[in-house]
Order: C-alpha cells, then structure tokens, then sequence
C-alpha cells in the first residue's frame, strides 16, 4: 500500500467524513482516526528496518548505548503525542492537546537529564 | 481488511444519519441517542484491536 | 456469493417487517372508518325499521367489506340467536374479544367499543340512538387523531425497516 493508495484513501475518507460530519460527527472524526492509524500500522514495518540500522551504527560510531535508548524513547513520545493531541484539535479540544504537549515536554526534560549532566560533566572536564 | 474497513465506517456512518433524519422528522428524538451511540460501540469494537496494536507497535519499537 | 445471499436475506427480512408495520397503522385506520359506519347502520336501522339487534347484527354481517368485523357480528348473531339466556353485555363483550386478538386495535378503542354492551340497559331508542352517537364521536375523534399522524408513522416504518436490514448487513460483513 504505497504513497498513491493512502493519499488516494485519504482524499476519500475526507469526502465521506464531510458527508457523515453535521448528522453523526463521532462517525467522522473516528472515520479519520482509523485512517491515520492504518497508515501508520503500514508504516511501522519500515520504521522498524530504520531503527535497527541506526542502532547498528551507533554501535560503530562510539556512541554510548544510554543515550541512544533515551533518543528512542524521546522521539516514540512525541510521535504518540502529537497522534493524540491532533485528534484532539481536530475535534475542538484544544485545551486537551496542549495540556498533553506540555506533558510531553515534561517527560522529555525528566528523561534526558542524564544527557544534561553528561554534557555538563564533559565540559567542566574540558574547562578544567 | 485495512481499505475495506474505511468504506464499512462510512456506511455505518451514513446508516446512521439517514436513521436520525428520519427519526427526528417523525418525532421520536429519544431514539436518536441510541442510534448514534449504538453506530458509536460498533464502529469502536471493530478499531480498538487496530489501535491497541499501533501503541504496543509504538512501544516496542522505542522502548518506551 | 452466499455473503451476497445472506444480505439478500437479511435485507428482504427487515423491510417485510417494515412494511407489515405499516400496513398495520394502515389497517387501524381502516377498520375504525369501518366501524363509525357499521354504528351509523345500526343508528339508522334501530330508529327507522324497528328490528331486532339480533337481526340487525345479521344484516351487518353480510353487508360488512372487512372479515373480522364479519365474523364478529355473525357470531353476535348466531349467540344471540340461541335459546339459553346469555345477556346482551356477554355476547358483546365475548364478540370484543375476538377482535381484540387481532391486535391492530389500541386498548383505548377496544374499550371504546366495549361500552356498547350497556345498550340495551336504555329501554327508550332515543336514548340507545345518543348513547350510539355518543360512542361514534368518540371513535372519529380517535380516527382524526391517527389519520393526522399516520402518513408520518407509514413512512417511517417502511424506511426504518430497509435501514435496519442495512445496518445488520454492513455489521456483519
């Protein structure tokens, strides 16, 4: 399921969501979230492939593992938030979404304090 | 599955709103809720597998 | 192939069911017309030709279009016809049962149609002639109400129908 199928997939399900959205609007919107999760359950497979190989080359490149496993996990969490988040603007509720952006913002800061001290570490070294 | 179930949605959506336009001309708005949230709970069984499996995906791939 | 069969099926079902619903509402109406004239009839016949009720009844049951309301009186009559002493109030009442098996008929009309058992507690015809009138302005009340919303409830019931054989198949599917 290429690039032309899903955006073909995609300009029908906007059509249909128009058609559907001023009787039934929770039809609508869901219709939307399924497609988005279609799309992304397709792409997963790729992502996957992708992420062993940069794994594989961190492993060459003197990177320590720690912080590749907090990179990871950095950017799954900010793919899951804004997935949820825009569902949520597109429904209207925005306060919702940026409550969960800062949520997000939070929990990156929390996880990549090691990052922080590593660097402050390196460079004090440096300094002194 | 994955392209027929977008065209199932749909269907079930439009059911729906021809089965509140024609309730609510005749009258009977009390069973509109219920149509709607009867469209609702199946158009959900059939995406939450889908969805629960996005997140476990998620997970697993990032190590979250 | 048997997919397509089964929402055949299931599709024809639920819009047959529509549909009988429909004619039901259609059916009520019909019968309370029939009814308010087969009260006239019997206004007509009991202040003008002096008959019995019995014969009158008898009358009725071949005039009438509609089955059960010609089962209902030829049955009054041939009650009414035996020699043991069943009361009028009994025989009406047992003739309002059958119709009440049908199930088209509200309990609002039934018991309507029930009170003119007390007719022949009037000795005097005129009193029998208003207390018949009486009943007969209530039931066309009746009908003018449903006559008024019955297009509406018609309509619905057939849509209704197909939608719900519809909805059943995309489920299913």
């Amino acid at each position: 399921m290429g690039i032309l199928v899903t955006s073909m997939l995609a300009i029908c399900t906007v059509l249909l969501s128009l058609v559907i959205k001023k009787d039934s609007p929770v039809i609508a919107s869901l219709m939307a979230v399924t497609l988005s999760v279609f799309i992304i359950i397709r792409v997963a497979d790729g992502l996957s492939v992708l992420i062993s190989q940069i794994k594989i080359i961190s492993n060459n490149v003197a990177v320590d593992d720690a912080y590749m496993k907090i990179i990871f996990k950095v950017l799954g969490l900010t793919y899951i938030t804004q997935f949820s988040s825009d569902i949520c603007k597109d429904n209207g509720l925005s306060c919702i979404a940026s409550q969960l952006e800062i949520m997000c913002r939070i929990t990156i800061a929390a996880l990549s304090i090691p990052i922080v001290i590593a660097l402050m570490e390196t460079i004090s070294k440096c300094l002194n | 599955m994955e392209v027929g179930m977008i065209f199932k949605i749909a269907a079930v959506g439009v059911i729906v709103s021809i089965l509140n336009q024609i309730l609510k001309h005749s009258g009977r708005d009390e069973h509109v809720f219920l149509t709607t949230l009867a469209g609702l709970l199946l158009v959900l069984y059939w995406l939450l597998p889908y969805i629960v499996d996005l997140f476990t995906t998620m997970k697993n791939l990032f190590e979250i | 192939m048997f997919k397509l069969l089964g929402s055949i099926v299931i599709i024809g079902t639920c819009s047959c069911y529509g549909y009988y619903k429909a004619s039901c509402v259609k059916k009520r109406i019909e019968y309370l017309s029939e009814f308010i004239q087969i009260l006239e009839v019997m206004k007509s016949n009991i202040g003008y030709s002096y008959m019995e009720l019995p014969e009158i009844f008898n009358k009725l049951s071949d005039n009438v279009n509609s089955k059960i309301f010609k089962d209902m009186f030829k049955g009054l009559y041939e009650e009414l016809n035996k020699t043991d002493m069943i009361n009028f109030g009994q025989a009406w009442n047992n003739g309002v049962k059958s119709l009440e098996k049908n199930n088209i008929f509200k309990p609002e009309e039934i018991s309507a149609i029930k009170e003119l058992d007390k007719i022949t507690s009037y000795i005097d015809k005129d009193m029998q002639l208003t207390y018949i009138e009486m009943i007969k302005q209530e039931l066309m009340l009746t009908v003018n109400n449903a006559r008024d919303e019955s297009s509406k409830k018609i309509r619905m019931y057939q849509i209704l129908g197909v939608m719900t054989g519809m909805f059943i198949v995309v489920a299913l599917i």
